[in-house]
């Protein structure tokens, strides 16, 4: 009694088996990839869902009056706007802060964000200069690096600013920062 | 053996596990060196426990994750502690990893053939301090969200890769819901995930090639019992500083071992205000301070090139000490980098307790933060959050809206409603601006009433307005000697406490019936009275004048106050008499004009 061969047809034949085994092989890999790319793939693209966000265009918010500011003292303000933030839409919510600095040749306006790493930027009234609270960035009143030690690469940036009928009108936006360029978060 | 443990390790085998776990030689003997291992397992451990007792608690999103960190911090049964034991846990294991790898670096181990554990070491350390940065950011209060916006800002500067890797991380362009749904899923999910198996790998390693010791070391103990007890001893002495900790309430407090101790939970973040004390935990001021010495575009360099070259070269490690002297080489690099993080780390404190904007900052936090629990605490915290809840609270809010509408003419009590002067630039020098209007503090109460009667030209009221000679001012002198004290202070009282007040009336009803003669009719010496100029609608007051002034219908009351600060050149105020005041009715919102009144009237009857 001699036991029965797996498969009739091809029994002894090593040919078929090696191409038999290499075909197990192929496939077996193949369902493996399957298996880790069907949650890998589809997992990373949502993931990288935050890449075709947008950021909002803001147009001009009324943020002061020009009679409420001092001449040559920076004020912050605070700018209410529309924001979308993932399901969220607001009409009229804080989007940040900005310095508006009233002189003689007219008003500018400043983003408070500091342009080295991102920290609201004070303003220090004795020295006449606005100063980082956190790496010790200074920035003049025209918004300039005023100390050529200062971590920030860049100024203050400046924003858009428009007066209607008294009032003080600002396009809010943020920069990147850390770089020379002034680059609008898009 | 009991017949129940035989059967059960025919069916797992747990008795060779056991044995491998415990009977581990130790050659030359238990050492009190080698406890830093296990103390690091055990504190992880405790921060899986605690995280996940804290996880049932916390929501990660923008207008509940401060609110949920605060009733747990504040409300529920011993929140606080295991909070704090959370949060200085985390501080515990950076200082036992440094401890860890100081020993391991010290003894050698870093060499062939553990060069692989060496990696995994390296690798559970930056697992921690991600672990602890993505933390940081969860409570969603000041000093989270703006040391935070600092770490992310500088994944951004990072070469090629940067943007895109901050706006993953982030979740969209800025803050926003999906950075703190993405910062929790990595604290409490894939880091510690990674950390489990990173750390399971390290001990088998471990077991694998044991203790590093000398080639003559004599005698041996397994790791049970009294390695085992060694490490007990040393995980208990942790437990112990981090409970201690856990309620220690900062050096003015000493310990408290309540909810105002442990870790500390800041007013919620607010982009919209400026909140100078962003700062790195304790264990990163070293990175923070490197960051001052790097001008303009160099950043990158402090920031992210030399702090990857260090790191680089810890990984290289196992190369290094196989050349000659590489040992003494790489005990050197390490002690000369935490020399210089620690000088590093005292230079960020020293600069700290000079810098004025820093210490004005923290106060300024601190005031924030009470007053934000006292509000949650006789409140409540409203559906739309306690940031909201702090807009729309006028002792919050009432300051800077003075110094950003009034402070340009008034003062308060002198200063700009914040506290500082008001001042202007003149030829390049700051010089203080005089008040063009009155000074508002104590508005709304008799005793301000009383003293603008006896002196309306002073400069605390109309001394610098168009009303310095007017008709006010030219009564006053001739009928303000005619009336008594005693008259003043009923009129006083009487147009504040009009129309009939219930509370003031019943309190002294001679008064108020005095105020209200001498406001209709004058009195027997002569005084003129007020209704000649003043309209008033009152069941006491009959007649009226010519109404040169305003209507004091309501004086002193929140609606008459914002009706004038709307617009103070209507007929019932100051009509054509206007000194100059510009109307507000489209520069305030509803809600600003309210939290102003509220303010001004709250403080003045508070006696600021």
């Amino acid at each position: 009694m001699s036991p029965l061969p797996a498969r009739l047809d091809d029994a002894g034949d090593p040919g078929i088996m090696r191409r038999r085994e290499w075909f197990r092989k192929l496939v077996g890999g193949l369902i493996g990839i399957g298996l880790l790319l069907v949650p890998l793939g589809t997992g990373l693209l949502f993931l990288l869902n935050p890449l075709r966000r947008r950021a909002d265009q803001h147009g001009f918010s009324r943020v002061a009056s020009v009679d409420s500011l001092p001449m040559g003292t920076p004020r912050h303000f605070m700018v209410r706007g529309r924001r979308r933030d993932a399901w969220e839409v607001g009409a009229q919510v804080p989007l940040g802060a900005v310095y508006l600095v009233r002189q003689e040749t007219g008003i500018r306006a400043f983003q408070v964000i500091c342009p080295h790493a991102g920290c609201f930027v004070g303003f220090e009234t004795v020295k006449r200069r606005f100063l980082c609270p956190c790496h010790d960035s200074s920035f003049g009143l025209d918004g300039a690096i005023s100390d050529p030690e200062s971590p920030s690469p860049r100024g203050l940036d400046e924003l858009d600013v428009k007066i209607e009928k008294g009032e003080v009108l600002v396009r809010y936006q943020e920069f990147r920062p850390g770089v020379r360029e002034r680059i609008a978060v898009s | 053996m009991s017949p129940l443990n035989d059967w059960l390790d025919r069916r797992t085998g747990y008795r060779r596990l056991v044995s491998w776990l415990l009977y581990e030689s130790i050659p030359g003997g238990a050492r009190w060196r080698y406890v830093w291992g296990s103390t690091l397992v055990f504190t992880f451990l405790l921060q899986l426990f605690t995280g996940l007792l804290l996880w049932t608690a916390y929501s990660p999103s923008i207008r509940a994750a401060w609110e949920s960190v605060y009733f747990i911090q504040h409300q529920m049964e011993l929140g606080w502690f295991i909070r704090g034991l959370h949060h200085y846990t985390s501080h515990a294991m950076i200082v036992l990893l440094v401890l860890h790898l100081l020993q391991v670096v010290i003894a050698g181990a870093y060499r062939a053939p553990r060069e692989i554990n060496w990696w995994f070491g390296l690798l559970l350390m930056g697992l921690v301090v991600g672990t602890a940065l993505t933390g940081y950011l969860l409570p969603w209060d000041e000093r989270g969200y703006w040391a935070t916006q600092v770490t992310t800002k500088i994944l951004g500067i990072v070469p090629l890769l940067g943007p895109t890797l901050e706006r993953l991380l982030l979740g969209g362009p800025t803050y926003g819901h999906h950075t703190l749904t993405r910062f929790f899923a990595l604290h409490a999910g894939l880091l510690p995930a990674l950390m489990v198996l990173a750390t399971v790998l390290h001990v088998v390693l471990f077991r694998r090639h044991g203790v590093t010791h000398s080639e003559d070391t004599k005698g041996a103990d397994y790791f049970w019992p009294r390695q085992a007890f060694l490490d007990g001893l040393a995980c208990l002495a942790v437990l112990l500083v981090l409970a201690a900790l856990a309620g220690w309430g900062g050096w003015d407090r000493g310990f408290v071992f309540g909810p105002e101790g442990g870790a500390p939970l800041d007013a919620p973040a607010d982009p919209s205000r400026p909140s100078p004390s962003a700062r790195p935990e304790w264990y990163l001021l070293f990175l923070y301070q490197f960051l001052k010495y790097f001008p303009g575009r160099s950043e990158v360099i402090g920031a992210v090139v030399i702090p990857s070259f260090v790191a680089g070269v810890m990984v290289c490690f196992p190369f290094l000490g196989r050349i000659r002297r590489g040992h003494a080489l790489c005990l050197g690099i390490t002690f000369a980098t935490l020399t210089g993080a620690l000088l590093l780390t005292v230079t960020a404190i020293r600069e700290d307790q000079t810098r004025p904007m820093y210490q004005a900052g923290l106060a300024g936090a601190e005031k924030k933060t009470r007053r934000i629990l006292e509000l949650a605490r006789e409140n409540g915290i409203p559906p739309d959050g306690a940031l909201a809840m702090l807009h729309r609270d006028p002792q919050t809010q009432g300051p800077p809206l003075f110094r950003d509408n009034c402070s340009a003419c008034h003062r308060w009590d002198g200063h700009d409603g914040t506290g500082a002067q008001v001042t202007e630039v003149r030829d390049g020098v700051s010089v203080a601006v005089p008040p063009s209007a009155s000074d508002l503090a104590g508005f709304g109460t008799p005793e301000w009433v009383a003293e603008f009667l006896k002196d309306p030209s002073g400069d605390r009221f109309f001394g610098q307005t168009r009303h310095r000679e007017g008709t006010m001012v030219q009564w006053a002198r001739k009928n303000i000697p005619l009336l008594t004290e005693r008259e003043i202070e009923a009129v006083s009282a009487f147009v504040i406490h009009q129309p009939d007040d219930a509370e003031s009336a019943v309190a002294d009803p001679e008064l108020m019936a005095l105020g209200a003669r001498v406001f209709s009719s004058g009195n027997s010496a002569g005084a003129q009275e007020c209704v000649m100029c003043h309209q008033l609608d009152h069941p006491e007051v009959s007649g009226s004048g010519i109404a040169l002034g305003p209507e004091l219908t309501g004086y002193g009351s929140p609606e008459w106050l914002g009706g004038i600060i709307m617009d103070s050149s209507l007929p019932r105020f100051y009509g054509s008499q206007n000194s100059g005041m510009p109307k507000f009715a489209h520069r305030l919102r509803d809600q600003e004009l309210q939290l102003l009144t509220d303010w001004i009237l709250e403080e003045s009857h508070t006696g600021n």
